[in-house]
Formats: structure tokens, sequence, C-alpha cells
């Protein structure tokens, strides 16, 4: 399991050649589903991902295209299918292969991935239905800080692909429970 | 509890489409069919400061839910051309009827003010539930949609035991409608309204 926080920023590599592509800055949802990680190449397909449990994202094959909307999440609104607001998406837990288990909003709570309906442009969407979805947890309140500082660890020169906060608060949650990656060594 | 909304409230509100989480339009007016006393849909406009005006509509059957931050439908199809709507959709925008400031009196001739908005109740079964007045004599309240409520186009005529009502039981819907319960209102009304 790994969590969509953690993914943005990694340095993406092809495993062929080992050219850099730049940084994971988004990715494309396909219901419940990543199906691609953007760079400012374009979309690697996640079946082409070797896994996402490393410290870069390795991958076979060809980047394709990226679509307009396959940016970042993090941060964007969450309705209920009721039309009432329940905060914002902090983060998204993923399985190995690529299906969003939980949806974690910035009260703290965390949702059953069953929740969701769709991830769109405007707003993450959970059913509340007859059913709300399972709270799986209602802890505290991830604390705000700027995601970028947590993942912003490679080299100087790349540091113009560093993700662009999809949000007007312009802060993204630290992935919870997940370590800060240390400063990058100098030089 | 259900959300009590003013129909002001639902202007500006984003219409989000559940298929793909895009706020497609936002709410210009509600339709609203004073012979029925329901709401029969949404006129639309483009969604920012200065978004025209759509001549799309969403009527009412359209509608997934209206909650306090949007308004939901399936998809983009949810949204019809006016040649295209319900004709109680159609007819209500070729012929808007607006109650704002329409004069409420008793049917002993009592005025009880002028009305300033209709008060709905959101969720997925979205309708009116009785009208916000104000400046007549018995100050400002909520009184309820009745069946026995006549209406011309520019006067409600409600039963004399009004009067009581907008006096004490609902004298606080002046204030925060969201602290009033709905679920109490709509069963009052379902035994004649409240006492």
């Amino acid at each position: 399991m790994t969590r969509l926080s953690a993914l943005i920023g990694q340095p993406a590599i092809t495993l062929a050649d080992a050219e850099p592509h730049g940084k994971i800055d988004g990715a494309q949802f396909d219901g419940r589903r990543v199906v691609g990680l953007r760079t400012k190449d374009g979309l690697i397909e996640t079946s082409a991902i070797r896994t996402f449990e490393g410290d870069a994202i390795t991958f076979d094959g060809a980047i394709s295209p990226a679509a307009d909307d396959a940016d970042s999440p993090l941060g964007r609104r969450v309705l209920g299918d009721d039309g009432d607001e329940r905060g914002r998406l902090v983060d998204l837990d993923l399985d190995d292969d690529g299906t969003i288990t939980a949806v974690v909003l910035d009260d703290g709570q965390t949702l059953d991935g069953t929740a969701l309906r769709v991830i769109g442009p405007y707003a993450v969407i959970v059913s509340v239905g007859p059913n709300p979805p399972a709270a799986l947890n209602a802890g505290e309140p991830p604390t705000v800080a700027d995601a970028t500082d947590a993942t912003d660890t490679e080299d100087p020169a790349d540091a113009g692909d560093a993700p662009e906060p999809t949000d007007s608060t312009g802060e993204l949650p630290p992935p919870d429970g997940e370590p800060l990656a240390p400063p990058a060594p100098p030089g | 509890m259900t959300a009590l909304m003013r129909g002001r409230d639902l202007t500006g509100l984003p219409v989000v489409t559940l298929s793909t989480g895009e706020d497609i339009a936002e709410v210009r007016d509600l339709i609203f069919d004073p012979v029925r006393g329901q709401i029969t849909g949404l006129t639309l406009r483009k969604r920012g400061l200065f978004g025209g005006k759509l001549k799309e509509l969403l009527a009412v059957e359209q509608i997934h839910a209206i909650g306090s931050d949007a308004v939901m439908i399936e998809s983009s199809d949810s949204i019809a051309d006016p040649a295209e709507a319900p004709a109680t959709v159609a007819d209500a925008v070729a012929n808007p009827a607006d109650v704002a400031d329409d004069m409420v009196v008793t049917e002993s001739g009592k005025d009880l003010g002028r009305v300033r908005d209709v008060v709905l109740v959101g969720g997925s079964r979205p309708r009116v539930v009785g009208f916000q007045i104000g400046g007549g004599a018995v100050g400002d309240g909520f009184i309820p949609i009745n069946p026995d409520t006549a209406t011309s186009a520019n006067v409600l005529i409600v039963p004399d035991d009004f009067e009581r009502r907008v006096r004490t039981e609902h004298l606080e819907l002046s204030g925060d409608l969201a602290d009033l319960d709905a679920t109490a209102i709509e069963s009052g009304l379902d035994d004649g309204g409240p006492r």
C-alpha cells in the first residue's frame, strides 16, 4: 500500500536507458483507479510501473500524452453526493495495482475507497446516500504543511518540476504516518 | 435533520455532475410554480462572476440532490434546452411567477406582510415548504404552504390562524433558517399545519 502524496515528487526513470523524465506531479484516474502518473514529459501508465514502493518511479515503455486534468487532486474539495462539502482531500491510499482503497480528508477522517464516486476537476465526490461511507478512522486532523517540502528531495536542476498546488490554499498536507524525506545532501 | 434554505440561498451554488465531478453551471434562479406550490426547476448561468445566462434549464426531476454547497446532477445530459424541457418547466420560464413582494392576507382581511422569499427543503426531494414574510403588523416570520392557501398574481390568502402561527411558533425564522427543524415543519404540514 502506498499513498498518492508519497508518489508526488518522485523522479520518474525509464528502466531500459535510465533516462530521467522529471518528477511525478499528477495522476490520471478511471473511477476508483489510478491509471497513470504524470510528469512534465507526459503520462506513465500504471501497468508500466515496476512498483510504487521505491523512492523513484521506474517504468518500462513509452510516455503518452497526459490529459489536461491529470493533475494532483490533493487539496481539492470533497463533496458528498448530497451536495454538502465533506472537506478537502488530503490523500489517497492505493494498493499495488493503483486501486484507491481509502480517501483521507482534512478533518482526519478516512473513508473507505468504495465510497469514492469520481475524482473530478472541480470536486472529489463520495457517496453518502442511505449507507454513508464508513469512516475507517476518525483520528486527529493531519498537520497542514506544504507537501512540496516533503517530497522535494531531488537535484536542484530539476526544482522547476515541483508539483503545483491545485488549490487556492496552496497547501498540501504530508502523508499521514509517512516519514518526511531527509533534506537533499549539499552539492 | 434536513436543512432549510431560502430560494436566494440557491443562487450561485455550483451545479456538479456525479459522473465527472465537474461544475458545469451555477444556479441563477429557482423556478417556482405558485399554483402547485412547488419548485419546477432551476435556471442556470455559466460559472464565474461574469458568467452569462445559459439557455438550458434543470428540471426538478433531474436533480439528484440540493445541498448546502452544491446542486448535484447525474451528468450534463440532465440539463435541457427549454424546447425539450418538461412542459411545467418550460411554461414556468415562459410565464415567470415571482412571488417576492406578494401581499399576504388572512381570510378576514388582515395584512400579514409581504413575501420575502420561498423557503424550501433541500436534499434528494427538494420542495417548497413555505414563505418567509416580513414588513407586516405581525413582524418577520414564516408561513407554511397550505393546501388552502389561495394565490393570485400578487396576493396570498391564508387561513386566519396563520396570524398566530407567524407571531409564535415561527418567529425564530426571522433569524437563522438553519436552526429550524424541517422535519417538524413538514410533520406540521402533514396534519394541516403547525398549531
